[in-house]
């Protein structure tokens, strides 16, 4: 009995960390955002067309990163209850941004491999 | 009567499929980081041998482009240095990629056999992929901020 009640910590123990990590990381997403746009900002220059391709690229990763940050903060605050109320429902809910955080990470690659696939295959198609 | 804390017994089996999905999903990042290690290898293995030819027309474009004059600075870029940096890069993405093996090896172990060394190694696996993508977006951060402070 002793011993399942220590290996339950161990869980709650491992859990605890990653979630504890997730939310260091998630956190320093937001603020990398928030400094790429300001970068963004004051590097475009005077050229319109040139700001405007840098703010577009800015906004797109920053997207990207700010729905991967909410995912691990969601991570961390449903496991932080989970832990604290036993509550399963909590769990699965921690799980599901777990899980998702993870797909959208397969996804994006998905995507950018395709993107670079095809310019590959327009670049091939001019050199011919 | 006291609630039974859900680490006392089993995950729900929508936790379990979670997981399950998770560890797919990871095992499928881990695979196309090994695939990216070898597309690395073999773009600087090409780089290294066409190494002459490669700086000769960057320093033609740079001479050719005021907009791009620090890129003659290449020129004077010993090869070792190059080596050095492909190295490094692999090495993070092999470090990665192996994590991202281990979250999906150990997932889809828990998910089968419901073992609890699998669940620990699982999420000890994520533990160690949210630190070290933490630490380099630390360093984004700082190296952002210098950045920033130049361009004002």
């Amino acid at each position: 009995m002793e011993n399942e009640s220590i290996l339950s910590n161990q869980k709650k123990e491992a859990l605890q960390e990653c979630a504890k990590w997730a939310r260091f990381y998630a956190i320093a997403s937001f603020v990398s955002v928030a400094i790429n746009l300001l970068s963004a900002v004051f590097s475009g220059g005077s050229n319109p067309l040139g700001m405007a391709s840098v703010l577009f690229i800015t906004v797109l990763g920053s997207s990207i990163t700010i729905a991967s940050a909410i995912l691990l903060y969601s991570f961390h605050k449903h496991t932080t209850v989970a832990i604290e109320s036993g509550d399963n429902h909590s769990m699965d809910r921690a799980l599901y941004n777990f899980r998702w955080y993870f797909g959208l990470m397969g996804i994006i690659l998905i995507v950018a491999f395709s993107f670079v696939c095809i310019a590959m295959f327009f670049l091939n198609l001019a050199a011919a | 009567m006291e609630e039974q804390s859900i680490f006392n017994t089993e995950l729900s089996d929508l936790s379990k499929n979670h997981i399950l999905s998770a560890a797919k999903w990871s095992r499928f990042l881990g695979i196309v980081g090994l695939i990216l290690v070898v597309i690395v290898l073999f773009i600087s293995a090409s780089m290294l041998i066409s190494w002459e030819e490669i700086i000769d027309s960057l320093s033609t474009v740079a001479s050719s482009n005021p907009a791009l004059e620090q890129l003659e600075q290449i020129e004077s870029l010993p090869k070792s240095l190059f080596l050095v940096a492909v190295l490094l890069i692999i090495a993070i993405i092999v470090f990665m990629a192996i994590l991202y093996l281990r979250v999906g090896r150990n997932g889809v172990s828990y998910y089968s056999s419901n073992e609890e060394s699998a669940f620990l190694s699982t999420f000890r696996s994520a533990k160690t992929l949210f630190m070290v993508y933490a630490i380099f977006t630390v360093i984004g951060i700082a190296v952002s901020i210098i950045q920033l402070f130049a361009l004002l």
